[in-house]
C-alpha cells in the first residue's frame, strides 16, 4: 500500500488548469514587484545623501538574520508576543517551503526527470509537517487576535489594516484546511489521518454527512478561493505593513554590526555645510529604511526610561512621525513636486523640541528593537540640527557648552582646581618626563562634585592599597566630551576628543582605567574613529583583577542586601556586567537583589543625553521611578559604579523620603569589606 | 548703519592659586582667558539690533596681545560682520584713559552711529573706559543699559539704565552715541557651527598703534594719568544663610538658600515654599522683577 501514499496534485481541479495558476501567479508576483519597486525609489531618491550597503561583518550579518530573524531571539525576549509571531513566522515559512517542495516536484524534478519524490514515508512527513505549521501558524493568530482586540496593550497602534491582515492570514489557513478536508473525506484514505488539519475538517463534514457531488463542488470553488486569496496576499505585502516581511530581515542583515555605544562622527567640517538632520531629506538611505523596517511592535516604548516616565517621547512614536514624514515628502516628490511634507520644511522641525530633548541616550530602544532598528540615532541627528545650525537650546546649555570651552571641565570649576579631590592622597602625576603603568581617568565628575569626589578618592586609595603603579594627568586632564557629543555639539566633542588623543598619545602609560563609564565608553570606543587606540579599561575590572589576584583582600563580613543598578554605558554599552557582580558576590554575607531590569535591560537614571545639565522635562522623575523599581527588591544598600547614577539615586532616595537607604559606589562597599 | 563694538579679552580670574597681586592672585598655569561677559552682551545687543536693521554693519574692536584674536574670532562667529585688532605686545600696562585714547583713535575718522562696550572688564572692575572714549570722541554717553530701542528714524536712542536696588531710569539720547551695557540685557547666543567655521576663515585686520595718529609725541604707559599701587583681596564677608549640606536633598536646599538659612529668615527676604516648581518660578518672578532677567 506504501505507494499509495501521496495525493494528485491538481485533484479535482483539472491539470489542464495549471497555466491559469501560472498566469495568476505572474501576475500576483508582478504587483509585488511593482510595490516593491516603488518603496525602492521612497527608500533610495527621497535621501539627498548616498547610500551604500556595506558587505563586511557578513559573519556577524548572517547570524544575526539567523538568530534574531528565524529564531526570532529578541522577539522571544516576551513570551506571549514573542510565540505568537514566532508561530506565525515559523508556521509560514514551512508552509512556504512546502509549496515550494510541490513547485520543485511539478515544474522540475518530474517534468525532466521524471521523479516525485512526494510519495510514501516521505509524503507522510511532510504532510504532517505542514499540518503542524498550519497548526501553529493558526495558534499564533488566535493569539494576535486575542492580544489586539482583547488585551489591548498600550504600546499597539491600533489600525483596520492590521485586522485586516489578521484575518485575511486566518482565511487563507482555514481554507487550506478545509480543502484538505474535502478531498480526504471524498478520497477516504485511512493513512490520511496524518494531515491532522485536514483529517480533523473530514472527521466533522463525515459527522455532518456530507454528500459526495456537494463536497466535490465545494472544493473546486474553494480551491480557486485559496488561491486566489493566497496569491492576493502575496500581492498585498508591499502596499501594507507586511512590508517587512521584505524589510525587517533586510534590516537586521543591514545593521547587524552597528555598534549602539559610538555615534557617527561627523567627517567635515566645511562652512558651507549642513550638519544634522532638519528635513527628511537629510537622513540617509539606511536610516529611511530603518523607518520602514519598523513593525510598530512599541517594544522600544515599552522599554524607553523617557517614556516610562511619562515624558513627552516614544521611540516607537519618533520612528513612526519621521516614517509619516517620510511618505510625505516622497509621494510629493513622484507628483514632480519640489515642495517637501506639511512638517517637511527647511524651518520646522520634524519633531517637537521637548521630544527631541527628553532622550537620555540610554540606548535602550535600540537594545530591545527586534529589527535593529535605533530610535536615539535619529533623535540624535536632529539634536545635532538644533545644536550645530539653528543654536537653539535651553540657556543652560549654553553655559554648558561656555564652561567646557573656557575651563576644560563639565562643571565650569577651572584647571586649577583639577587636583582638589586628590588632596592628602599623594597620587602621582604622569607628564611628558613622569610614566607610570596605569593612568587614572578621573573625569569631571569625579574631580569636581562633592559627592563624586570621595569615590575618586577612596578609588585612588584602593589602587595604593593594592600596590599599583598608577598617576593622573592632574591639571591636565580634560573633559573626555561624551556630554557635548551626546548634546548634539559634536564639533566640540572633537575639538575636545582631538585635544585629548594629542595628549594621551605623548605620554607613557600602558593602560587607562577610568572612574565613569562615559569616559571609558567615549575613551575605549569612540576615540578610535579619530585614530587613537587606547587599551582602556572600566575600574570595575580593574578592581576585579586586583582581587582575583590577591592585591586587594576581602576580610570582612558583610550582612547587607544590596542592589545593583547596571549603568547604562557600562552594561549595554560595553556588556560590562558580571565583573561588578563577581565583585559584590567576593564578599561573603552580601545578599544580591535584582532589579527588575537589570543588565542589559538596565533602566536609565535620568543624567544621560546630557540630561545632568539640563532642566527637568515635565513628567516623572526619572531617578524616583528607578529608585522605586529598586526598591521593590527592598535593599538596604543601592549601589551602583557611575557617578551620574549615583547622585541620582542620592537624591531620588532623598526626595522619596527613603529612610536608612544608603547610595554607595561599588568601590566603596569593598574598601568597606577590606 | 555702522555699528561699533568695543570688546576685551580678559584674564579670567575663578581661583586664588596664585600669590601675585598683579596676576590677579591666580597661578601663571591656571590662568584662562575669556571675552569680558559684558562685552559679550554688548555684542549680543548689537546683533539684535542688525536683526532689526538689516543694513547694520557690526565691526567688533579689540585692544591687546596675541589673545585678543580669539576673542575677536568669537565675536565674527557669533555674526559680526569685521573685526579689527589693536596690537599691544605690552598689553595690560595702559591705564583706562590710555587705552580709551587708543580705542577712540582707531575709529575718530569712521561714520559711526553707535558704539557699545560692557559696562566694566570683570579683571579689573574699572568701567572708566567706555565714558571716556565718549568724551574723546565727543558724543553722549549712557551707562548701565539694561534696554535699548532705535527710533524709526534712526535719530534718537530710547534706553533703560539700571540704577541701584533694581530701580530702571528711561533715558533718550540722540546719536552717535555711546552705550555701555549692564547684565540682564540679553542671554548671548552660542554661535552656529557654521558661523564658527566661517570665522575661522575671516580675515581679522590688524593695526598698530602707531598707525592711530595720536595727539601725542610718544606713546606708552609712562603717558598714563593714573597707577595701579597695589591690589588686596577683599576681606572675607561673613556668609549669611546658603546651607549647602549635601544631606538634604536639591530642592530642599534651594529652598533653604532662598530662605536665608534653616534656622529663620533673615528681615526683609521672603521664604519660598512649595515644590521645586514654584520654588523656581517664585525665583523667576523675583529675577524679572529686579531686572537680573529681561521681562
Ligand atoms: S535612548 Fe533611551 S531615552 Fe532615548 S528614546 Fe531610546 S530608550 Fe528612550
Ligand atoms: S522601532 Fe523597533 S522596537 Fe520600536 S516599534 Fe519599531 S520595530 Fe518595534
Amino acid at each position: 500500500m506504501e505507494h499509495m501514499w501521496t495525493r494528485e496534485i491538481f485533484w479535482n481541479v483539472g491539470a489542464d488548469k495549471k497555466i491559469v495558476v501560472y498566469c495568476l501567479a505572474v501576475i500576483a508576483l508582478g504587483f509585488f514587484s511593482y510595490g516593491i519597486y516603488r518603496r525602492y525609489f521612497l527608500w533610495r531618491k527621497v535621501s539627498r545623501n548616498k547610500g551604500r550597503i556595506s558587505f563586511d561583518a557578513l559573519g556577524k550579518r548572517v547570524r544575526s538574520l539567523i538568530i534574531d530573524g528565524l529564531f526570532q531571539r529578541r522577539l522571544l525576549r516576551e513570551y506571549y508576543p514573542g510565540l505568537m509571531h514566532a508561530f506565525i513566522l515559523w508556521g509560514f515559512f514551512v508552509l512556504f517551503l512546502g509549496t515550494l517542495t510541490i513547485a520543485l516536484q511539478e515544474d522540475i524534478t518530474s517534468p525532466l526527470m521524471g521523479v516525485s519524490f512526494l510519495k510514501g514515508y516521505f509524503y507522510l512527513l511532510y504532510k504532517l509537517t505542514l499540518n503542524i505549521a498550519g497548526l501553529l501558524a493558526m495558534a499564533g493568530i488566535l493569539m494576535a487576535l486575542v492580544r489586539r482586540y482583547i488585551i489591548r496593550p498600550d504600546r499597539l497602534s491600533r489600525s483596520a489594516e492590521q485586522g485586516v491582515i489578521l484575518i485575511w492570514i486566518l482565511i487563507i489557513l482555514v481554507t487550506g484546511f478545509m480543502l484538505e478536508g474535502l478531498r480526504i473525506y471524498s478520497l477516504k484514505n485511512s493513512w490520511e489521518v496524518w494531515s491532522i488539519g485536514g483529517w480533523i475538517v473530514s472527521e466533522i463534514l463525515s459527522r455532518l454527512n456530507a454528500q459526495d457531488f456537494s463536497v466535490l463542488y465545494l472544493h473546486k470553488v474553494l480551491w480557486w478561493a485559496h488561491l486566489i486569496i493566497s496569491f492576493g496576499f502575496l500581492a498585498y505585502i508591499p502596499f501594507s505593513r507586511l512590508i517587512h516581511l521584505v524589510t525587517s530581515p533586510a534590516n537586521i542583515f543591514i545593521n547587524a554590526p552597528t555598534s549602539q555605544a559610538v555615534l557617527s562622527p561627523i567627517v567635515n567640517f566645511d562652512a558651507s555645510g549642513s550638519f544634522g538632520v532638519s528635513t527628511v531629506k537629510d537622513f540617509t538611505p539606511r536610516q529611511i529604511f530603518d523607518f520602514d523596517a519598523c513593525t510598530q511592535c512599541g517594544r522600544c516604548q515599552d522599554n524607553c526610561p523617557a517614556y516610562i516616565s511619562e515624558k513627552p517621547l516614544s521611540p516607537k512614536k519618533v520612528i513612526e512621525e519621521l516614517k509619516a514624514r517620510w511618505l510625505e515628502t516622497g509621494e510629493l516628490m513622484k507628483e514632480g513636486n519640489g515642495v517637501e511634507g506639511k512638517r517637511g520644511g527647511e524651518n520646522d522641525g520634524l519633531l517637537d523640541e521637548d521630544v527631541i530633548w527628553s532622550c537620555t541616550l540610554c540606548m535602550a530602544c535600540a537594545e530591545s528593537c527586534p529589527v535593529y532598528i535605533s530610535s536615539f540615532e535619529k533623535i540624535m541627528e536632529l539634536r545635532r540640527s538644533l545644536v550645530l545650525m539653528k543654536s537653539t537650546f535651553f540657556p543652560e546649555i549654553a553655559t554648558f557648552f561656555r564652561d567646557v570651552e573656557t575651563f576644560g571641565d563639565t562643571f565650569g570649576r577651572g584647571r586649577a582646581f583639577r587636583e582638589d579631590w586628590a588632596i592628602g592622597i599623594d597620587v602621582k602625576k604622569i607628564s611628558d618626563g613622569n610614566q607610570a603603568d596605569i593612568l587614572y581617568w578621573v573625569g569631571c565628575q569625579g574631580t569636581f562634585h562633592d559627592r563624586n569626589n570621595l569615590i575618586a578618592g577612596t578609588l585612588a586609595q584602593l589602587f595604593k592599597a593594592a600596590g599599583a603603579d598608577f598617576g593622573i594627568l592632574g591639571k591636565e586632564e580634560y573633559c573626555c566630551g561624551d556630554p557635548m557629543r551626546r548634546i548634539g555639539n559634536e564639533y566640540l566633542f572633537q575639538k575636545t576628543a582631538q585635544r585629548n588623543i594629542e595628549l594621551l598619545g605623548r605620554l607613557n602609560f600602558n593602560k587607562i582605567v577610568t572612574y565613569c563609564p562615559h569616559c571609558f565608553n567615549t575613551l575605549k570606543n569612540e576615540y578610535p574613529q579619530f585614530g587613537a587606540h587606547f587599551d582602556v579599561i572600566h575600574y570595575t575590572e580593574f578592581l576585579r583583577d586586583l582581587i582575583r589576584a590577591g592585591n586587594l583582600k576581602i576580610t570582612k563580613n558583610m550582612e547587607k542586601r544590596v542592589a545593583y543598578h547596571d549603568p547604562c554605558y557600562l552594561a549595554r554599552a560595553n556588556d560590562i556586567y558580571n565583573v561588578p557582580r563577581e565583585i559584590l558576590k567576593s564578599i561573603p554575607g552580601m545578599r544580591l537583589v535584582e532589579p527588575e531590569r537589570a543588565k542589559r535591560k538596565t533602566f536609565c537614571c535620568g543624567a544621560g543625553g546630557g540630561h545632568m545639565w539640563m532642566r527637568e522635562i515635565p513628567g516623572k522623575k526619572m531617578n524616583e521611578v528607578r529608585v522605586k523599581e529598586i526598591m521593590n527588591g527592598q535593599p538596604e544598600i543601592i549601589t551602583t559604579s557611575c557617578p551620574y547614577c549615583l547622585i541620582m539615586f542620592e537624591d531620588g532616595v532623598k526626595s522619596l523620603g527613603l529612610e536608612g537607604i544608603k547610595c554607595l559606589d561599588v568601590c566603596e562597599i569593598i574598601r568597606d569589606a577590606l | 548703519m555702522k555699528v561699533i563694538v568695543f570688546v576685551k579679552q580678559i584674564k579670567y580670574v575663578y581661583a586664588q592659586t596664585g600669590i601675585d597681586p598683579k596676576q590677579n592672585f591666580i597661578g601663571p598655569d591656571d590662568i584662562v582667558h575669556i571675552m569680558n561677559p559684558l562685552d559679550e552682551l554688548a555684542l549680543e545687543e548689537t546683533l539684535r539690533v542688525k536683526e532689526k536693521h538689516r543694513d547694520t554693519e557690526i565691526v567688533v574692536i579689540s585692544l591687546g596681545d596675541g589673545f585678543a584674536e580669539d576673542g575677536l574670532r568669537k565675536c565674527l562667529s557669533m555674526g559680526a560682520d569685521r573685526a579689527i585688532h589693536i596690537y599691544d605686545a605690552d598689553y595690560g600696562k595702559l591705564d583706562a584713559w590710555m587705552t580709551a585714547m587708543v580705542l577712540a583713535y582707531s575709529i575718530r575718522n569712521q561714520e559711526f552711529k553707535l558704539i557699545f562696550c560692557g559696562r566694566r572688564a570683570i579683571d579689573d572692575n574699572g568701567g572708566l573706559v567706555g565714558p571716556y572714549i565718549a568724551e574723546i570722541l565727543r558724543i553722549p554717553h549712557v551707562s548701565r543699559v539694561v534696554k535699548l530701542e532705535i527710533d524709526g528714524g534712526r535719530s534718537k536712542v530710547l534706553v533703560h539704565r539700571a540704577v541701584e536696588r533694581g530701580n530702571r531710569e528711561v533715558m533718550e539720547c540722540t546719536v552717535p552715541a555711546l552705550f555701555t551695557i549692564e547684565k540682564g540685557i540679553n542671554i548671548p547666543r552660542y554661535p552656529t557651527l557654521p558661523g564658527i567655521l566661517r570665522a575661522q576663515k575671516q580675515v581679522i585686520q590688524r593695526m598698530e598703534i602707531r598707525d592711530l595718529e595720536l595727539p601725542l609725541k610718544s606713546f606708552g604707559p609712562a603717558l598714563n594719568l593714573t597707577e595701579t599701587i597695589s591690589l588686596s583681596n577683599p576681606k572675607p564677608k561673613k556668609r549669611s544663610g546658603g546651607l549647602a549640606d549635601a544631606t538634604v536633598s536639591a530642592s530642599d536646599r534651594l529652598r533653604l538658600m532662598m530662605g536665608g538659612g534653616d534656622t529663620e529668615t533673615k528681615g526683609d527676604s521672603t521664604l519660598v515654599e512649595g515644590s521645586t516648581d514654584n520654588v523656581l518660578s517664585e525665583i523667576e518672578r523675583v529675577f524679572r522683577e529686579s531686572g537680573i532677567l529681561p521681562e
